[in-house]
């Protein structure tokens, strides 16, 4: 398998939305690399017919009785909140370069 | 300590003032504590000895009928969230974060009437094997302040290993209770996935992790998963399977060893890998050897896929991080920069609060689940994580429960590992099998390795957690009497020692 250029690490980073400066950049280029060589080890395996498994203990349809119970108040719930008005949190605008 | 506060030998109020005052004073020598809550922990005190004062005045029945954790410290790991009390997972994006709400396990240990004394240090969001990856420093080991205690929850193990607290709760995602454990000579067991509610922990990979307990011996150990254990609606991966009297179950002295007599024991000849230490290697083959004495049978077992789990651990994990930590977008709560509109906002905000093994795994885990690789990583290591589990079935259609080492190593020097994950990465070889495949896993020491502890693994079959502690009481109970087990962790006295350098101090002399 081919290894991760610089492009690729700025790329994932984007997705993650993690700022990275470019000695990050080129640690985790390494990093990630020698990281990704130990996967290669997995297909030596033939797992065409295996299924996979996403949760080891086979629970299925876990219900409970639905009835109605307080939630948590909003002064509560916003307390951990960066920034808000009132009852509101401050979210940064998201169509700022529209309207700018 | 249960029965002096029975007795009326002391009250609560002086066994939490007593470990609260040595947590205090060596708060910077160890370094394994992130925030204490001295005011709640004393009323929690006041509260244990007026239940004991009332129930001494009706008699002995209604004294032993008190919760047994009645009055007695515990201590939580930083992510188990809790009102009042910061719960940071470690993480500078997380820095002075207080829950608006408790965890069921932090409400189960108030309804027990233990005393929560604080919050451990650990790997930011549990990621890592050796608690240098904090935000609040790096924590030492008890038995050498310049060396790791092994982590995630390496707060918790150093904590109980040093006399600061009697019980501690961790997680286990991939070792991250047992390998500290056995690098601090204390006991940790990793719960079957689904046996303790994880309502109120903050999540690092949601099919791997479990809150589990840390204690000086199996029977306190016991005692602490029984207060914790058991079916919460408020977590639909919690288990409507019913918990046992696991203290209760466990017998002394002589009677303990029964556990031992006729249990079959498989050893898995691939747990002795490569890179394993000859001493540790050692210390765990006597180990099987006096279990035999006493009566175990020990039949050798194959785990073949045993190689590729730590491939498949850094798959999993790493994505299912990816996913849960998208939530820290710094716009709801913890860290946040603002200023640069919303996409320079996240990158700044993420960029800043997460520390670089954080970062790494979101990265890996980014990656692992994009369009053209999510087939090639993701399923791939879902599809051998079927067969990593299919291994430990066959195993147990032969054997009772596994024994093997909990880590190939002693704890080793703070920074040697920092600088290459994968190295860091394989102290967990012998522990995450165990995660992938959802079972639990109790760490017993079993002695010392060039003056260290080496851990001692038994690995049981789903909701077996009661076999495992029996067999750790009888390892215990035979080994009774051996030199070891009568040794304190060495650098006690230094951590007493005012002229000890700060644990946040010692990655700073390696130049960091």
């Amino acid at each position: 398998m081919a290894g991760l250029s610089r492009d690729d690490v700025a790329h994932v980073a984007h997705l993650a939305r993690l700022g990275l400066d470019d000695a990050e950049l080129a640690r985790l280029q390494g990093q990630l690399n020698h990281i990704l060589e130990q996967y290669a080890i997995l297909a030596e395996l033939d797992t065409e017919h295996i299924a996979p498994t996403a949760q080891t203990i086979e629970l299925e349809n876990i219900l409970r009785e639905d009835r109605a119970a307080p939630s948590l108040p909003v002064d509560v719930a916003l307390a951990g909140a960066p920034e808000r008005i009132g009852d509101h949190l401050v979210v940064p605008a998201i169509l700022a370069d529209q309207t700018t | 300590m249960a029965a002096g506060l029975r007795d009326g030998e002391f009250s609560s109020r002086e066994l939490v003032d007593a470990h609260l005052a040595l947590a205090h004073r060596q708060a910077a020598a160890l370094n394994a504590w992130a925030s204490f809550d001295d005011a709640r922990a004393l009323a929690a005190a006041d509260a244990a000895d007026g239940r004991l004062s009332a129930a001494r005045r009706v008699g002995a029945e209604a004294l032993a009928s008190l919760p047994p954790l009645l009055g007695i410290p515990v201590a939580l790991k930083d992510l188990v969230v809790t009102t009042g009390r910061p719960s940071t997972a470690g993480s500078r994006i997380l820095e002075g974060f207080v829950g608006p709400y408790d965890a069921h396990i932090a409400e189960r240990l108030d309804g027990a009437g233990a005393a929560i004394l604080g919050k451990t240090n650990m790997d930011e969001f549990a990621m890592g094997s050796s608690t240098e990856h904090s935000a609040w420093g790096p924590t030492s080991n008890p038995w050498d302040l310049a060396r790791v205690p092994g982590g995630s929850s390496g707060g918790s193990a150093a904590a109980v290993a040093a006399f600061q607290v009697p019980l501690a709760i961790g997680t286990d995602t991939g070792g991250s209770i047992r390998q500290p454990a056995a690098l601090t000579g204390v006991v940790g067991l990793r719960p079957t996935y689904g046996r303790v509610s994880r309502y109120g922990i903050i999540a690092f990979a949601s099919s791997l992790d479990q809150v589990g307990p840390i204690g000086r011996d199996v029977r306190d150990t016991a005692l602490l998963l029984g207060a914790v254990a058991g079916r919460d609606e408020r977590d639909s991966t919690s288990a409507p399977v019913p918990v046992p009297d696991y203290a209760g179950a466990l017998a002394d002295g002589d009677a303990a060893v029964d556990a031992l007599r006729g249990a079959r024991l498989g050893l898995p000849r691939q747990y002795f890998v490569a890179g394993m230490e000859p001493g540790v290697e050692a210390r765990v083959r006597e180990a099987v050897a006096a279990l035999e004495a006493a009566g175990a049978e020990i039949v050798e077992v194959d785990l073949p896929h045993t190689r590729y789990g730590l491939a498949t651990y850094y798959i999993i994990g790493p994505a299912e991080a990816s996913a849960n930590l998208a939530r820290y977008d710094g716009v709801r709560f913890g860290f946040s920069v603002r200023g640069g509109g919303v996409l320079d906002d996240y990158l700044a905000t993420r960029g800043q609060g997460f520390g670089d093994e954080v970062k790494r795994r979101i990265m890996l885990g980014t990656y692992a689940l994009s369009a053209g690789y999510y087939d090639a990583y993701y399923i791939k290591a879902q599809k051998v994580r079927t067969l990593i589990k299919g291994d430990f079935d066959a195993a147990f259609r032969q054997v009772d429960a596994l024994v093997a080492p909990t880590s190939p190593t002693v704890a080793f020097p703070i920074g040697a590992r920092l600088d290459d994950p994968v190295a860091m990465y394989l102290s967990d070889a012998c522990t995450l099998p165990v995660n992938v495949a959802g079972l639990p896993g109790l760490s017993v020491p079993c002695g010392l390795s060039d003056g260290l502890p080496v851990g001692l693994q038994f690995i049981g079959r789903p909701w077996d957690e009661g076999r495992l502690l029996g067999l750790g009481r009888g390892y215990e109970a035979i080994t009774a009497d051996a030199p070891w087990r009568g040794l304190e962790p060495a650098d006690l006295a230094a951590l007493d020692d005012p002229a000890t350098p700060p644990a946040a101090g010692r990655l700073a002399v390696l130049g960091r």
